[in-house]
């Protein structure tokens, strides 16, 4: 089994939730983390705007999926593991998650079923995915402590995407090929969900799936909410991120993109910390100003950024100052 | 476990295993801004205004929450951190100074010292959203929260937890959450942990102040002024002052500022409440009645036991509280030798407690065949030194002065305020009750203290007195475990809502360590060692009122000394 950490270390396998970790590394802290029992989650979560991968890789590809989650138990000696399963995908997949629960036990690991709460962006932020599972209120956890250490009730626990653990599959069965899922969504005429290799620039990608787009759309990487916006010589650099391209429509004003992110965030934050709780109806106050007060807005996200509780409203920045910059770019 | 050696702004700072930077900064004496930390509180990590930037990695932490490893190098003064803290402190407070005229802090509250210090502009954001009306708990005017001034910080919520019975939690979500608590359901002890600990005043006690000052400007009123045992002991932490011996006069001579018509005192009070309950112990010893006895002159205590415990009703001290006594006294006994008609006299309490605004509403307490209330206004430790401010009084100031002619007290009486300071004081005058004669050590050093249990077995005579002393009905569970197990466990318990007792109160100033309720506690030790007359029953005035007392009407003496309790449990 020590074997396995090498070789995912030697495909260079990053996490597909979104933060790129490498997937050798946390499933080496929650190896080494001292402590009896150690629990497994993935998170089904897919709360991102549009973004459908996981929806995808759970009705094609379940068995493979769950393979790597089997692999994950085996390897950290966990007997228990969670799905987090996305409000809207559990009823339909439960007939065919009930048989991985049955598959899982004849290896000695109980899995778990949990269907998190509809619309819920930060329901698959992990620390408030694991306040979920535990019954207590959808609020994240202090950055202080990592799940790697304390996770789900105080034990170490691996949390990864449904698309890393069907990767670590791959890498099992030596078929992992270095590709990734990317949804494509938006203004374009071939949306939908494709197989490419994950070192491909934005603008191949656009062109392997034959869709020509507006020069003037902006296109949102990695998430509909909290990936940046590009357009011009940006789209030659690899899409990072939850793997996703939105085409915007080229006429949207950047107000009404503030505004669609903003109001967002402003439905989703959890309201546990400054920056985020009263920084957001601040930012929607100054984007109705004839003119976009962008140094103002700019000064707040980027306080979100440095200092918000959790992954939320950190990520505010990324989508604002991209836009910012791809208004003002050469 | 070893200590571990940080260092913050380039000073050497050495924490405790699983200390936070914030508490191990505060205890070395730097300053960090911060709204939502409490050094007795669990870190909520709402505000990020404490944060700190690691020198090496460029990361910032909020350091309420950071446990530092050993050699880091933190930096709460960069260029990045007081950016980011200015911002977010101007979008906590946006709007907030026009929420003064409602708070009973006025203008003197650490909000606009914040300001001031850190150069913030609170109008440069849109004042933040209205989240609702003011709502009194429970319908009384005692506590209030305002959701508009409120910055969910949740640390009323963790101090209600810790010191109460979780009245309050945090309602909704996201958006729209807020402070909400389980008023018509349970009862709030009005114990005032959350308007102590609350950074904005938007959980505050009901103010008095407009109401002293009217009854200041009508002519026709005599407006009497009581200091409650705990007020010398504090009151120079207005200031920053370090506790001296000129306390006390400095206290009346405040006092004298406002423009009181009398100065009289709360230990005045202590001393009839002392005689009346320690005669009362001894005829529950004898009739063996109703033991334990429990005090009676914490409200916040009682309300508990009324609303939660009603079982302890009859355990409860029928002896009235130190300031209720000696209200009564004013508006009976001294209105006559005075000859002056009750209705014209106004008596203010200053008090370090948020529950006798409720206290003195309870209509058993009043005197004259129901006529008047012994007490009229309570104000805190808070409100009055919002009173001295306003009227630009300076400690440094203020020359030594005596009270009026209805101020003696005891060196019991003086210790009411600390924890076991009304044990103590009762069997002092217990003593003498049943055996004729001052116990050979007045200092019972057993019963003193910051625990939350405390108890000791006292001789006296020929008899073994088991005594306990209980800080924070978060231990009254533990005491009655022990009962229940052995009935005669305790003979008489004394309970004190607040840690270290009424020096700890909910009316007090803030204090970043609860060691400064401590040093409070201390201070009126060193009053008690002081005096010349250090027991109740040796206090002349209170012999001279107690035996007035003798010569009314049976039911007009228990309307002055003693008062009633009621299971309030099944109401709701």
């Amino acid at each position: 089994m020590k074997d396995l950490l090498k070789k995912i270390e030697k495909a260079g396998l990053i996490g597909r939730g979104g933060t790129g970790f490498p997937v050798h590394k946390k499933w080496k802290a929650v190896l080494d983390a001292p402590g009896e029992e150690k629990f497994v989650i993935c998170n089904a979560s897919e709360g991102e705007p549009g973004v459908r991968k996981d929806w995808i890789l759970l009705t094609e590809h379940i068995h493979e999926v769950f393979e790597g989650m089997r692999i994950a138990c085996e390897l950290i000696g966990a007997k228990k593991c969670w799905i987090n399963c996305n409000h809207d995908y559990f009823e339909i997949l439960k007939p065919r998650l009930e048989k991985q629960v049955k598959r899982l036990a004849t290896h000695g690991v109980e899995l778990l079923l949990f269907q998190e709460q509809a619309d819920s962006y930060l329901g698959g932020e992990s620390s408030t995915m694991m306040n979920a599972i535990e019954g207590k209120r959808l609020l994240p956890r202090s950055k202080t402590v990592h799940a790697t250490e304390r996770g789900l009730w105080g034990k170490p626990t691996l949390i990864n995407n449904v698309e890393t653990f069907f990767d670590v599959a791959a890498v099992e069965n030596e078929t992992f090929d270095n590709t990734r899922l990317y949804t494509i969504l938006g203004i374009v005429p071939h949306h939908g969900v494709f197989r490419l290799p994950s070192d491909m620039t934005v603008r191949e990608i656009l062109k392997q799936t034959k869709n020509k787009i507006d020069p003037r759309s902006l296109v949102q990487i990695g998430g509909g909410a909290c990936g940046p916006v590009w357009r011009g010589k940006n789209l030659d650099q690899p899409a990072n991120g939850a793997g996703s391209l939105e085409v915007h429509d080229p006429n949207i004003t950047a107000k009404e993109l503030l505004k669609r992110w903003l109001k967002f965030f402003h439905e989703q934050l959890c309201g546990t910390c400054t920056p985020c709780r009263d920084g957001v109806p601040q930012i929607l106050k100054l984007i109705e100003q004839k003119k976009i007060p962008w140094d103002e807005i700019l000064e707040i996200t980027k306080t979100q950024q440095e200092t918000a509780f959790c992954g939320l409203g950190r990520s505010i920045d990324t989508p604002v100052r991209s836009l910012y910059e791809a208004l003002h770019q050469k | 476990m070893k200590n571990i050696s940080f260092s913050l702004n380039g000073k050497k700072i050495s924490a405790k295993p699983e200390e936070s930077v914030l508490h191990a900064a505060l205890k070395a004496g730097m300053k960090i801004p911060h709204v939502c930390f409490g050094t007795e509180l669990k870190p909520t990590e709402s505000c990020r205004t404490c944060i700190v930037e690691d020198e090496e990695t460029g990361r910032i932490h909020t350091s309420c929450a950071l446990v530092p490893k050993e050699g880091m190098k933190l930096r709460s003064d960069t260029e990045k951190i007081e950016k980011a803290r200015k911002i977010n402190l101007e979008l906590l407070f946006a709007g907030h100074q026009d929420q003064c005229h409602d708070c009973n802090e006025g203008r003197w509250c650490k909000i606009a010292y914040q300001c001031e210090s850190l150069g913030l502009d609170l109008k440069k954001y849109a004042p933040r959203e209205n989240k609702g009306l003011i709502e009194r708990f429970d319908g009384e005017s005692v506590i209030e929260f305002d959701p508009s001034s409120c910055i969910n910080c949740n640390k009323c919520i963790e101090a209600c937890r810790k010191c109460s019975v979780a009245y309050l939690f945090e309602k909704g979500i996201g958006k729209d959450v807020t402070i909400g608590n389980h008023g018509g359901k349970m009862a709030c002890t009005f114990c005032g942990k959350c308007t102590i600990v609350c950074p904005t005043g938007a959980i505050r006690t009901h103010n008095s102040i407009a109401a002293v000052e009217a009854a200041l400007k009508n002519p026709k009123k005599i407006v009497i002024v009581q200091p409650a045992p705990a007020i010398r002991g504090t009151l120079g932490e207005g200031w920053n002052k370090e506790y001296d011996k000129t306390w006390t006069g400095k206290m009346y001579a405040a006092l004298r500022c406002i423009g009181f018509d009398k100065i009289f005192d709360v230990n005045f009070g202590a001393d009839i409440t002392t005689m009346v309950e320690a005669k009362e112990l001894g005829e529950r010893l004898e009739k063996k009645e109703n033991l334990p006895m429990f005090t009676s002159c914490c409200p916040s205590w009682v309300r508990y036991v009324e609303h939660f415990q009603p079982q302890l009703v009859p355990n409860l001290t029928s002896a009235r509280s130190p300031h209720i006594h000696s209200g009564g006294a004013y508006k009976t006994w001294w209105a006559q030798q005075e000859n002056i008609n009750p209705d014209d006299i106004f008596v203010v309490s200053v008090l370090p407690c948020t529950a006798k605004k409720y206290e003195i509403r309870r209509k058993e307490l009043m005197v004259n065949d129901g006529k008047h209330y012994p007490v009229d206004e309570a104000l805190t430790t808070r409100e009055f030194i919002t009173m001295l401010r306003d009227r630009n009084v300076e400690w440094d100031d203020l020359k030594e002065e005596n009270p009026d002619e209805l101020a003696e007290y005891s060196g019991a009486g003086a210790i009411y305020g600390s924890s076991g300071g009304v044990m103590e004081s009762a069997l002092r005058s217990a003593a003498w009750f049943l055996t004729g004669k001052n116990l050979p050590k007045l200092e019972l050093t057993e019963v003193r203290g910051m625990e939350g249990i405390k108890s000791a077995e006292i001789k006296i005579g020929d008899r073994t007195l088991k005594v306990g002393v209980v800080a924070t009905v978060q231990n009254i569970p533990q005491v009655l475990s022990i009962l229940k197990k052995d009935p005669d466990a305790f003979h008489y318990i004394e309970v004190m809502a607040c840690p270290g007792g009424c020096v700890g109160g909910g009316g007090q100033p803030s204090y970043d360590f609860i060691t400064q309720v401590d040093k409070r506690r201390k201070n009126l030790y060193t009053i008690d060692d002081h005096k010349s007359i250090r027991c109740a029953h040796e206090n002349t005035q209170v012999a001279k009122y107690l035996s007035w007392c003798d010569t009314q009407k049976p039911t007009v003496k228990k309307s002055l000394l003693e008062t009633r309790f009621f299971d309030r449990k099944t109401t709701h």
